[in-house]
């Protein structure tokens, strides 16, 4: 036969509805799975997430600010996500990006609930966050103090950067707290684009 | 020598090797449930992660009964240290400053 034509992998597409699986139970919007997933279409991830959730998915933009990830509390959990991240793929150079993100983010989702912290970040945001680093729009720098890795605006003056949890121990003012509406009161939903 | 038993003082080797075996068991199911959070959680580097996945009960008792203890102190950094036993630091942001720190070690080349 020569007009013979690889015809698309059952197995491969059963894979892949599992991968969509992981991700929504995780918390990702549709686009997240367009993006990730371009084997199936669009209909078939919309009946994976509507069964899963119960309902349509929501519609409007992604958050698509890179500010967002710069502001102290939301920083500080991107730096973490994005530790792990990075920390798997070193390990795993050949496995998938979205197999990395599903992984991560869990570890993420556990790290965050055995420190009794909230899980400000969330998978669409995780996933915006790992696009904007591979762009090189976002970057992890060390801080001069801790030497921990956070994320940064690479186009700001980052030769002497202090990670947020080291200026507060410097600065003047009220002390930082957990318990304060800055940490805990915000709404962090990734649902209106910010 | 002497010819009585030589005096051992206290002996912790049972102790150590009880360490061990939990260490070893627990490693292979963290690996078993999820390998890629079991790398980062474990910090151990990959050659070691497959033979902890492959290994069997009989040769995690065997491989426990040492006075060695297998699992070493793993974050060396002394930064880290003062982060994790400051006292005056809001305790949740401690722990998540520690966390952050945690994931930024260098990955262990085999």
């Amino acid at each position: 036969m020569s007009d013979f034509k690889p015809k698309k992998s059952v197995i491969d597409d059963a894979l892949d509805v599992q991968k969509a699986v992981a991700l929504v139970k995780l918390g990702a919007r549709l686009q997240v799975l367009q993006a990730e997933l371009p084997n199936l279409s669009r209909d078939r991830l919309l009946s994976v997430y509507k069964e899963i959730r119960g309902n349509s998915p929501p519609k409007g933009q992604l958050p698509f600010s890179t500010d967002w990830f710069l502001n102290w509390a939301p920083n500080t959990h991107s730096s973490l996500f994005m530790g792990i991240f990075n920390q798997m793929a070193q390990r795993n150079p050949s496995t998938e990006q979205i197999d990395l993100l599903v992984a991560s983010y869990t570890l993420y989702l556990q790290t965050v609930k055995s420190i009794d912290n909230p899980a400000i970040l969330t998978l669409t945001r995780a996933w915006r966050l790992y696009r904007f680093c591979a762009a090189g729009v976002l970057t992890l720098h060390q801080c001069k103090h801790c030497a921990g890795k956070f994320i940064v605006d690479p186009y700001d003056l980052n030769t002497n950067y202090e990670c947020v949890f080291c200026e507060m121990d410097t600065r003047v003012g009220p002390k930082v707290d957990f318990e304060k509406k800055m940490y805990q009161e915000l709404d962090w939903s990734d649902e209106q684009a910010a | 020598m002497s010819s009585q038993a030589a005096d051992l003082g206290t002996d912790l080797s049972s102790e150590v090797r009880e360490l061990n075996l939990a260490y070893l068991l627990l490693a292979q199911k963290m690996i078993k449930n999820d390998s890629l959070a079991a790398q980062v959680q474990l910090g151990v580097p990959e050659s070691v992660i497959e033979k902890l996945e492959s290994m069997t009960f009989t040769q995690a008792i065997r491989i426990a009964s040492t006075p060695m203890v297998m699992c070493s102190m793993r974050f060396d950094d002394v930064k880290m240290w003062d982060v994790m036993t400051d006292d005056r630091r809001d305790q949740k942001l401690a722990r998540l400053h520690t966390a952050i720190l945690s994931v930024c070690q260098p990955v262990v080349q085999e």
